[in-house]
């Protein structure tokens, strides 16, 4: 039914509760798994230093701390008996996401959906609005 | 961590494909399914029917049909061996699907996307979303 498991993946609780079901629907219906993440943009405010070091570092930071989180996530993954390709992006949000999917042939988007906040505040509403495939929202 | 799934059905492309994937996953998650259709009121110019065609029954015939429209996603879900319970609500279609979810204690709740919609599908199932308890899949 579903053959490739695409997971909008960050740090945020969302995300990782969205990673616990993809990973028993993987297992479940014997998928591939994949999760995506993608780098948020430099903040504005780095446009006012003089010199580009502390905006590179940010970057470095930012790229960093993603890279933990998904390999912590590999290791959830594989601690139940699941393998998982991850992919860092950078980029627009929205478009990344969407982009990710197309090329790998995703039957199945997951995103994590924030409890107690409107669905038009969420970025799940505008990937639903553009997704080629089936699209779970994990409350 | 999925063990009830609920599917809201009607005569739609999209809710035939929400119920064909909602089975098979139910069948492999070894979960129950649960199908719920909603009969809203009429809009109020169905009102002018009855003076042209008294003996028209709208809301009759369409539980008919309907129920008939259950019988075969019951038929379809006993050919894959899920376990299957059917409900036909009266009432608006958003309020209805989300307390019919509550009240099953729903984990899963998918609903059919229309492929070429700007949004969701429609507002409905983009309400629904809004609002529903529990997980929400989409079928595209």
């Amino acid at each position: 039914m579903f053959h490739k498991i695409v997971v909008v993946y960050d740090d945020s609780p969302e995300a990782d509760r969205a990673l616990d079901v993809a990973i028993e629907l993987t297992r479940a219906l014997q998928a591939e798994l994949r999760i995506v993440t993608v780098l948020e943009p430099l903040p504005n405010y780095f446009s006012w230093d003089v010199s580009p070091l502390p905006a590179k570092r940010w970057i470095e930071r930012t790229r960093t701390k993603h890279t933990l989180h998904q390999t912590a996530a590999r290791q959830k993954a594989n601690a139940a008996g699941v393998s998982l390709d991850t992919e860092l992006v950078d980029g627009d949000e929205i478009d990344s996401i969407i982009e990710s999917a197309k090329k790998n042939y995703a039957d199945l988007l997951v995103v994590g959906l924030r409890p107690d906040t409107l669905l038009i505040e969420q970025p799940a509403k505008k990937i639903a609005a553009r997704s080629p495939c089936a699209l779970l929202g994990v409350r | 961590m999925i063990h009830k799934i609920m599917v809201a059905y009607d005569e739609s492309a999209e809710a035939g494909r929400a119920l064909q994937a909602s089975i098979e996953l139910a069948k492999t998650l070894g979960a129950e399914l649960t199908v719920v259709t909603v009969l809203e009121p009429l809009p109020g110019y169905y009102s002018f029917a009855a003076s042209v065609v008294p003996a028209w029954n709208g809301t009759e015939e369409r539980q008919v049909r309907y129920s008939a429209l259950q019988a075969r996603a019951r038929q379809q879900a006993n050919a894959s061996g899920v376990v299957f319970d059917a409900e036909l609500i009266n009432g608006d279609e958003v309020n209805t699907i989300v307390e019919c979810a509550k009240r099953h204690h729903t984990d899963l709740l998918v609903l059919g996307m229309r492929k070429h919609g700007w949004l969701m599908s429609g507002h409905t199932s983009q309400d629904v979303a809004e609002r529903a308890p529990c997980a929400v899949l989409g079928i595209r």
